[in-house]
């Protein structure tokens, strides 16, 4: 699927991905989330190396929002975002997730469920749902393509928002105008191989 | 101190052990009188069941009476459930190869009853060429008339049922054993023709390899003849012939008058309350008891078995979900019946003995558990995949994942079929009676049989079925409704 593909995105930083569906986009997401195994190569991820087989010491460690958002319908916002930090006993889950709640507007959401928010805060919502857990690097899948055009362009705020917190991020994407609002590396993704793109342009 | 309290509990069963012991013998209280029936409910009558006492007595032991099927009663004897039969049992050569027959306590023809005034009724056997004629099956009046020519049905469902088809039109005749063309022949519509056909013994039936109690049984068998006690005993229910005087070597026809009789006429004419209503009701309920309570135990087994196979059909290793799915398709694929047949008097022979709750709860719990995984894994498919892989990037162990963000999910899917098949089990448990549990349908059967109320009891049996389902209908509701709550909000 992937092959010679080198990819390397330094705190603070931003690496977009462009490319159609079909180009490996999604597979070299798994990949960097611990989902996927891979044959050769290496993924590093601070001071953790990881070599093939070994891709699951990925997984809680690498944050992911899903294209299709994925939060769990059955628990409550607030719940949605601590779940995994409760499980893994950190402290004081509740606080960390509502501060980000916070700082993405969701606050007085914080009890719903949800199935009663628009587009746009369910995004949000697993936004914060992934950094509640405090990941080393977030990962975004095409983040824009589930909303309408306003929306959309709030997507480059977020990215930025994570940014100041000195996370590392990967934007996979078709969608030109959320890489041209972005301060960040480009890369083109085709048939499994990965070209960067000259700076300055999409 | 202690040591006294420990020495007097290790005394009890030392004492229950030197008691005399049991004889337990087999009947089915269903076949109705004048065999074994129950009046009032749960009160053994008929005069097998005091012949049992008494032979029980001459023996030096206790009279304990296990409830079968009549058609499962020699494979209780087999499998040591009981030590005799004491339940109409024909003397056949086949029968006297194969167990151990004490001399015959009675004997006596087969009688032709028809239907009054049926200008085309049959008057003999050879008149029964191509006609229907019904009788219970597996008996020397099967065999008459096959012999005979006739077209028959016979009956599992008891004495009355033969009958109350004859008066309906629906057979020519009737050729069942005299006792029970006493007892079940005599409706207005009906009538037997005075003169028998052949003649049948019935003697008490022992294990094979058990001539010493065969032995003691015949020896308790003539003293009772001599006494007198049997005869009487034969008289009473109007069952005296001259048949039973030849086989019992009694030459005077006892006198006395037909009590038992008459009161069975008495009390037939009274109706389904005929033995109180208090009596009836009690009954009814202890059966429902059973019913209710080996069901839902049944149901629990059924739910955590079925979890564990669809969990291993979703997410196991290869291995795994073969095993999972043989599983469900052996015992999706097979009757209940024969399940519950084979794990009661199959497994015996691999050395596991179970007592009959037990087996009934096994079987329907297993049987059960297969139809569960199946929902089960509905609810698990139900669940997008993206789910795990959201569950797993925060961190989550795949156990965690199922547990804290799949399960609940699936339940909600499951849980409306998981509920209907409990109410299918509730029906199903009425199944456990071939393995001489006593529960609600079998409780209707011995009810309907000792006062010949068919309808009125299957209607007040019917009733509490759906009674006992409708709380579990309505907690269900409640539960889909819980874990539904996310779902009820819109925007």
């Amino acid at each position: 699927m992937l092959e010679g593909l080198s990819l390397s995105v330094e705190p603070g930083s931003v690496a977009v991905v462009l490319g159609s569906s079909g180009s490996g986009k999604s597979t070299l997401l798994r990949c960097l989330a611990g989902l996927e195994p891979f044959d050769t190569g290496r993924v590093a991820l601070g001071s953790l190396e990881v070599a093939p087989g070994g891709h699951a010491a990925l997984l809680g460690r690498v944050g992911m929002v899903f294209q299709s958002v994925e939060l769990f319908p059955h628990l409550r916002v607030l719940e949605n975002c601590t779940l995994a930090p409760r499980l893994h006993r950190e402290p004081e889950p509740e606080r960390e997730a509502r501060s980000w709640l916070e700082r993405l507007g969701l606050l007085d959401r914080a009890d719903a469920w949800p199935q009663s928010l628009s587009g746009g805060e369910r995004q949000r919502v697993a936004i914060a749902r992934a950094l509640s857990c405090r990941p080393a690097a977030l990962l975004w899948d095409e983040p824009t393509s589930a909303l309408d055009p306003e929306r959309k362009r709030e997507v480059a705020g977020y990215v930025e928002a994570v940014r100041d917190r000195g996370i590392p991020q990967v934007v996979v994407t078709h969608d030109a105008e959320l890489s041209a609002a972005l301060q960040a590396t480009r890369y083109r993704l085709s048939e499994g191989r990965l070209t960067p793109l000259p700076a300055g342009k999409d | 101190m202690g040591g006294t309290v420990l020495v007097s509990a290790l005394l009890v069963p030392v004492a229950l052990a030197a008691a005399p012991p049991e004889l337990r013998w087999g009947a089915d209280a269903e076949g109705g009188a004048p065999y074994i029936f129950e009046q009032p409910p749960g009160h053994l009558r008929g005069f097998e069941a005091e012949l049992a006492d008494l032979l029980a007595a001459r023996l030096g032991r206790t009279a304990r009476h296990v409830q079968g099927p009549f058609a499962q009663l020699l494979p209780l004897l087999e499998r040591g459930d009981v030590d005799v039969v004491i339940n109409g049992i024909e003397v056949t050569d086949d029968r006297a190869r194969a167990y151990a027959l004490t001399r015959p306590y009675w004997a006596g023809p087969e009688r032709l009853t028809v239907r009054r005034g049926d200008p085309h009724a049959p008057a003999s056997l050879a008149d029964l060429r191509g006609r229907r004629a019904g009788t219970l099956p597996g008996t020397l009046a099967e065999r008459m008339l096959r012999a005979a020519g006739a077209i028959v049905s016979t009956y599992d469902g008891g004495q009355e049922d033969p009958y109350r088809d004859l008066a309906l039109g629906r057979t020519d005749a009737v050729l069942l054993d005299a006792p029970i063309a006493l007892y079940y022949g005599d409706r207005p519509e009906l009538t037997t023709l005075p003169d028998g056909f052949g003649e049948i013994r019935y003697a008490v039936a022992a294990r094979a390899g058990d001539t010493r109690l065969r032995d003691e049984l015949d020896a308790a068998l003539d003293s009772l003849v001599r006494d007198g006690t049997l005869p009487e005993l034969l008289q009473r229910w109007g069952l005296w012939t001259e048949e039973a005087g030849r086989v019992l070597g009694v030459s005077t026809a006892p006198s006395g008058p037909t009590v038992e009789l008459d009161a069975w006429r008495a009390r037939t004419a009274g109706g389904m309350w005929s033995a109180g209503v208090w009596p009836v009701l009690s009954a009814l309920g202890r059966g429902a008891l059973v019913t209710l309570l080996l069901s839902v135990a049944a149901m629990a087994l059924a739910v955590a078995l079925g979890a564990a196979l669809a969990l291993a059909r979703v997410y196991g290793p290869a291995p795994l979900r073969a095993l999972a799915l043989g599983y469900v398709e052996l015992f999706r694929g097979t009757p209940l019946l024969l399940q519950l047949i084979v794990v009661y008097y199959g497994l015996p022979e691999l050395g596991l003995k179970l007592s009959p709750l037990v087996a009934g709860w096994l079987a329907l719990g297993l049987n059960y558990a297969a139809a569960e995984a199946e929902n089960d894994r509905a609810g698990l498919l139900a669940v997008p995949r993206t789910q795990m892989d959201a569950a797993r990037v925060l961190g989550l162990g795949r156990w965690q994942a199922i547990r804290h963000v799949i399960a609940p999910q699936a339940i909600r899917v499951a849980v409306p079929p998981v509920t209907n098949d409990f109410i299918a089990l509730l029906k199903d448990s009425s199944l456990v009676s071939v393995v001489t549990v006593t529960e609600l349908t079998k409780t209707y059967g011995t009810l309907a049989a000792a006062t010949r109320a068919h309808l009125g009891l299957g209607l007040l049996v019917g009733g509490i079925y759906l009674l006992l389902g409708l709380p579990f209908a309505r907690l269900s509701r409640w539960v889909e409704r819980r874990l539904g709550e996310h779902l009820e909000v819109t925007r």
